[in-house]
């Protein structure tokens, strides 16, 4: 399936859109504030621009976006005071695909802008939003455009779904799985690596024209640890799900060769491989990489583990699974099922979630 | 539009160019003001041998807009332009912006071209009255009907030139009025002598349908109606239009003017 055209976080903000369900992907985010925060410090410090051109790439709808903005614009504004600056004119440039709901984030924007310029009076930031949508593995901006980039939980997404995966009458060989799996022939591993591979270029050489020399890009993306795709790590979610598929297909909801169809155009690279794409590409140096390793085990309080991933899977997915399934798919019956699953392995053991926080500086 | 792309590309030759489509709305149409901007600059650079600048297109509109939709038209339009110009033509990146153009948009200097189309001004003044007339032959309270007043001004061109001299930065390079009937002048003389053709769209009926476009979400914000209100309310819209073009021609006036930003 290409990217392009069905795939899309969950819109608006009801109680399964990806406004309601990304608290996952913020709380990670978090992690790595501090980074994001000295980087843009340091880069403003060096450069003291008077129009600060800053994106979020893969910014999907809901509030992590505009948090992130803000966050962005409060460590500059309070930079400029104690370096005694006047504060830059600020650009940001929204993107993700064109399918992205990006009316909701608008709506957002006239309270939004009064909240920024609380209090503030004459001294109030000039601060510009505009979205330009469009796929990340390609140019999006003009050259030496951006001062600095960011993306966060999105470049873990392919631009597709390998086609090495099918066969040559079109059926894909990753039967009874729809990622990389124990069940996956090592071909859907070395496909997967090769679409990456050529997905990662394709960002480092865009990027490379669009950002100013010494223009930085902080990129947060889930990944694994070691050179095995099959670990209790991020990709272990895709086969509970696959689980959950199965036992749907077991209860006659439709076909087992509509799960052997559907595949998901995720991948958890290794530092390794970032790094080798990283070299190979050749504009950027890395400043920083770090790694998280979120640790889930059961909760006592409030909604279970599984509950909460079904419903961030579900805001992520559903407009994909939708489109391949078909709209009677009993989704509520899908993430219940795929819940109580992921309840049941976090208490036989526990599921690691490797988290990249990298920072790269245009050379 | 030619003669003012002419004139602040020819002298320049910028490697990038700014432009902004202000108040761009939704719908099939929406793209196409960038449209010609873009061919206008393809032939300009075609006719003077140079290759095509960068172009950065900003789409605004207020941000309650429908973006989704014109984003969701991005995808053909590359692709239109790919075919229809080749890949050696721009690049052109297009952005919506969403805002009110009373007030800034973009940073200092960003812009080498403006356009905004917003001839729909003059149209409502005029269909606001008769909007009024039908509000008030239903079961609308007269205070509602009082306190409505629609946002809208028809200056005149004396009264834009005065506001451009006094803000003082820029000079007038054209300025034109044109004027342009309530359905865009695709009535029939048919249309026009019995009022209704029998088995298509009238001419109240075409006008009624881009009022509502427009105008609806005001009505339906101060009067609170619903949809079977509106639709009645425009319905009988429609026929007082009719009448109204069986008794006199019915146009509005449109003004064009290209300002050059002073150095």
């Amino acid at each position: 399936m290409d990217a392009e055209k069905g795939f899309r976080m969950t819109g608006g903000s009801g109680n399964t859109s990806y406004a309601k369900n990304s608290s996952m992907q913020k709380e990670a985010s978090d992690m790595g504030k501090h980074i994001r925060l000295e980087t843009i410090q340091q880069h403003y410090i060096s450069t003291t621009p008077t129009s600060l051109r800053i994106a979020d790439l893969g910014c999907s709808s809901g509030p992590n976006t505009l948090s992130f903005i803000k966050d962005i614009i409060e460590i500059v504004e309070a930079t400029s005071q104690t370096i005694s600056r006047p504060v830059p004119q600020f650009l940001i440039c929204l993107n993700d695909l064109p399918t992205n709901d990006f009316d909701s984030i608008f709506k957002q924007l006239p309270d939004f802008y009064e909240e920024l310029n609380k209090g503030k009076g004459e001294g109030c930031s000039s601060v510009f939003v505009a979205a330009f949508p469009g796929s990340f593995y390609g140019r999006l901006f003009p050259n030496n455009f951006l001062h600095f980039a960011h993306s966060s939980f999105a470049l873990h997404w392919l631009s597709k779904v390998p086609q090495e995966i099918y066969d040559a009458h079109g059926k894909s060989i990753n039967k009874g799985s729809i990622n990389i799996s124990e069940k996956s022939p090592p071909q859907v591993c070395q496909a997967y690596l090769k679409q990456y591979q050529k997905d990662w270029s394709l960002f480092l050489r865009s990027r490379s024209q669009e950002l100013i020399t010494g223009g930085r890009m902080m990129l947060i993306f889930q990944g694994r640890e070691g050179p095995n795709h099959v670990d209790r790590g991020s990709t272990f979610y895709w086969e509970l799900l696959a689980r959950a598929f199965d036992i749907l297909v077991s209860q006659g909801h439709f076909e087992v060769e509509k799960l052997d169809s559907y595949d998901i155009h995720f991948y958890a690279a290794s530092k390794g491989e970032i790094e080798d794409g990283i070299k190979k590409e050749g504009s950027f140096e890395v400043d920083q990489f770090e790694t998280i390793a979120r640790q889930f085990n059961g909760s006592d309080q409030g909604p279970s583990h599984g509950k909460n991933m079904a419903a961030a899977f579900r805001a992520m997915l559903e407009s994909m699974i939708i489109h391949h399934f078909g709209e009677g798919i009993d989704l509520d019956h899908l993430f219940d099922v795929f819940a109580e699953i992921v309840d049941e392995e976090i208490a036989r053991e526990k599921i690691k979630d490797i988290i990249f926080f990298v920072v790269l500086r245009k050379l | 539009m030619e003669e003012a792309i002419i004139d602040f590309y020819g002298t320049n030759f910028p490697d990038r160019v700014g432009v902004a489509d202000l108040g761009c709305s939704s719908g099939p149409n929406c793209l196409l003001a960038l449209s010609e901007i873009l061919d206008t600059i393809f032939g300009v650079c075609n006719n003077m041998n140079r290759p095509t600048p960068e172009i950065i297109a900003y789409l605004n509109d207020l941000p309650g807009n429908d973006f989704n939709s014109i984003f969701g038209l991005l995808p053909a339009f590359h692709q239109t332009l790919k075919e229809e110009k080749g890949s050696d033509f721009g690049p052109c990146f297009l952005s919506g912006m969403p805002g009110s153009f009373y007030g800034r948009l973009l940073p200092r200097n960003t812009l080498h071209f403006v356009h905004s189309s917003s001839g729909l001004h003059w149209l409502s003044q005029i269909c606001c009255r008769y909007i009024v007339l039908v509000l008030s032959q239903g079961v609308i309270e007269k205070e509602k009907i009082d306190s409505f007043d629609a946002p809208y001004y028809a200056p005149c061109p004396e009264e834009l030139e005065t506001q451009i001299e006094k803000e003082g930065s820029f000079i007038i390079d054209r300025l034109e009025a044109f004027e342009i009937e309530w359905d865009g002048g695709e009535g029939s003389t048919f249309a026009k002598d019995h009022g209704r053709k029998c088995d298509t769209v009238t001419r109240g009926q075409r006008v009624s349908k881009i009022t509502r476009a427009v105008v609806e979400s005001m009505i339906e914000s101060h009067f609170g109606v619903g949809e079977d209100v509106m639709d009645d309310l425009f319905r009988r819209y429609a026929d007082v239009v009719d009448n109204h073009f069986l008794k006199t021609k019915a146009t509005y006036a449109n003004i064009i003017i290209t300002l050059t930003k002073k150095c």
